[in-house]
């Protein structure tokens, strides 16, 4: 339920803000916008955190109960090819950290704890096709772009109980993510062009992105969906 | 370069913290043996006189390591920590603030020494430094040494290149006892405890003792007795950080049982090695515990159809889909950096 809301919350920031944004740049002109648009524009960081939580089964949740990480991480897009009209297109290589912690368990069914702490922490890569649309903000002004993602998800895990390794792994999975970002030049548009022309960096922008994953182990590690925010900047 | 000379003696200066001040004597304590332990090492000697040394101070001995070759003998005055022993008005008359400790004898290695008895001896003030109760922090005293070849009388100042100058800090006021934060914990191979910090002690660390072998969790069931310091040939299960007011207990490692359990007390022990009053026992009972790959195994076990957490790599549904399009990504960006190149 709480995922829920969230998604809505973000949605409707997206709704009020997209609009706004675009009507600044209607009134101070588009060019203004457009001008940092570059053709070496080939690279995509994106510092990222949300909720993620291994769809294992009702034992995990009876130890764990219902936390959602958080997970934190970093992603590198390689974008190399532009298809003209829609975007450019590439590879992306992404790595995530999240950690669930509880009292261990005394019994089978977990009714009673002991003061020993558990932990299960689980670390994320993936490998993914990049297909980022940009033709909006690069063609109409528009600062959104959305990115659709698919490829391998690779999730190396490990469980502690005191100072004892109960288990560990590592579990592949097809990986989807998809989206939308918010582009923030139309802020400072100057400080923009400097970031632009002092350090290369084209665009500055938030984003939010949902995504799922279908690794699995023994344990299901995949949460079907998922989402992070954060920062990005390309370059 | 001379900031470089100069940057050097700051750094030298620091990190000797008992040489004598910059006289034309120059004295450093290389050594403190007593009760307390045998200390040589310049920081271990700064941190001071300890409870136990003052418990027995005649066989606590300062050893001073001189510079010079040509005197072979010295005056000794002692006086408060930012007294002025070297000025005439601090030695006599009506504002005397200092002691004559008498001379003491260079020995061929140019070295003195000097019993933390004799340093004491004189005015009731130096004696109740090693009585209980004093500042947490310790108190300090100045020894003076005279160089004796000018014949100084007390009348007179004593020129800079005639003494040293060496402060000695003296801690006689052991640690309060620790808060603990919960009196009974369990677990099997790693149980957390915390107390609170014991506030007005600076660079205090703490210890945890176990009587060895004692099992139970009543009152008195061993030699740790809550509100005294534990015995002097007691080693500690293991001693934190500075300020550090947690800590992990291996119950397995105590020799505990599945269902057993022992006594775990906390005492603080301040930066002159004083250890102080024991806490509340902490009982730690060993029980054995699970994460969710035991509980999964466990069910595996007992016939259920249920899969296990297997150390190694496993794919679930749709992995090798993923595995081809990140292959294919990878040869689409090799073909474009190919490209690119040619």
């Amino acid at each position: 339920m709480s995922r829920v809301l969230a998604y809505a919350i973000v949605a409707a920031g997206l709704l009020t803000t997209v609009p706004a944004a675009a009507q600044i740049y209607a009134d101070q002109g588009s060019d203004l916008y457009r001008a940092p648009r570059s053709d070496s524009e080939n690279y995509a960081l994106e510092l990222r955190i949300g909720a993620y939580r291994p769809e294992a089964d009702a034992d995990f949740d009876r130890i764990y109960g219902d936390q959602q990480g958080p997970l934190v991480g970093l992603e590198l897009d390689v974008l190399p090819l532009r298809i003209p009209y829609l975007g450019r297109i590439g590879g992306g290589l992404s790595f995530e950290w999240a950690q669930y912690r509880a009292s261990a368990c005394v019994d089978a069914s977990c009714t009673n704890r002991a003061s020993e702490r558990s932990s299960f922490r689980i670390f994320p890569f993936g490998f993914m096709a990049v297909l980022r649309a940009d033709v909006l903000a690069r063609e109409l002004g528009i600062p959104v772009v959305f990115t659709g993602k698919i490829g391998l998800d690779l999730i190396q895990f490990r469980e502690r109980v005191g100072s004892r390794t109960s288990g560990s792994g590592i579990a592949l999975g097809l990986r989807w993510a998809a989206q939308v970002a918010l582009e923030l030049d139309f802020i400072n548009q100057r400080a923009a062009r400097n970031l632009a022309e002092e350090w290369g960096i084209n665009h500055t922008f938030f984003y939010f992105e949902v995504f799922g994953s279908t690794a699995e182990n023994g344990v299901r590690l995949g949460d079907r969906l998922a989402y992070v925010g954060g920062l990005g900047l390309s370059f | 370069m001379r900031v470089t000379l100069f940057t050097g003696a700051v750094i030298l200066g620091a990190a000797l913290p008992s040489l004598g001040q910059a006289q034309g004597i120059a004295v450093t304590i290389s050594e403190l043996d007593g009760p307390g332990g045998s200390r040589t090492i310049q920081e271990d000697i700064a941190r001071g006189v300890n409870v136990a040394d003052c418990a027995n101070p005649g066989a606590t001995t300062f050893t001073f390591s001189v510079n010079s070759a040509i005197e072979t003998q010295f005056q000794l005055w002692r006086g408060g920590a930012s007294s002025a022993c070297n000025t005439a008005t601090a030695r006599s008359g009506d504002m005397v603030e200092c002691d004559d400790l008498g001379t003491v004898t260079v020995l061929d290695d140019n070295t003195f020494e000097l019993t933390l008895e004799r340093l004491l001896e004189g005015t009731a003030d130096s004696a109740s430094l090693c009585e209980e109760g004093g500042d947490i922090q310790g108190d300090s005293m100045s020894v003076f040494i005279f160089d004796r070849s000018g014949a100084l009388g007390n009348g007179e100042d004593v020129p800079d290149a005639a003494f040293a100058n060496i402060s000695v800090l003296i801690d006689a006021a052991r640690p309060a006892q620790p808060n603990v934060d919960v009196l009974s914990v369990s677990g099997d191979t790693s149980v957390p405890v915390s107390w609170t910090g014991l506030g007005g002690e600076t660079n205090i660390e703490y210890q945890l003792f176990n009587d060895p072998g004692t099992r139970g969790c009543a009152p008195g069931s061993g030699r740790l007795i809550t509100g005294s310091p534990p015995p002097a040939d007691l080693v500690p299960l293991t001693t934190t950080g500075v300020m550090v007011t947690n800590a992990t207990v291996n119950p397995a490692g105590l020799g505990l049982d599945i269902g057993e359990s022992t006594l775990v007390f906390v005492a603080g022990r301040d930066n002159a090695r004083n250890v102080g009053d024991l806490s509340d026992g902490i009982c730690v009972t060993r029980v054995a515990t699970f994460g969710y790959c035991d509980t999964l195994e466990n069910m595996a076990e007992a016939g259920m159809d249920v899969e296990t957490c297997p150390d190694g790599c496993a794919a679930g549904p749709a992995a090798p889909a993923g595995v081809a399009l990140a292959w294919a990504t990878l040869a689409l960006l090799r073909r474009r950096q190919w490209g690119a190149s040619r």
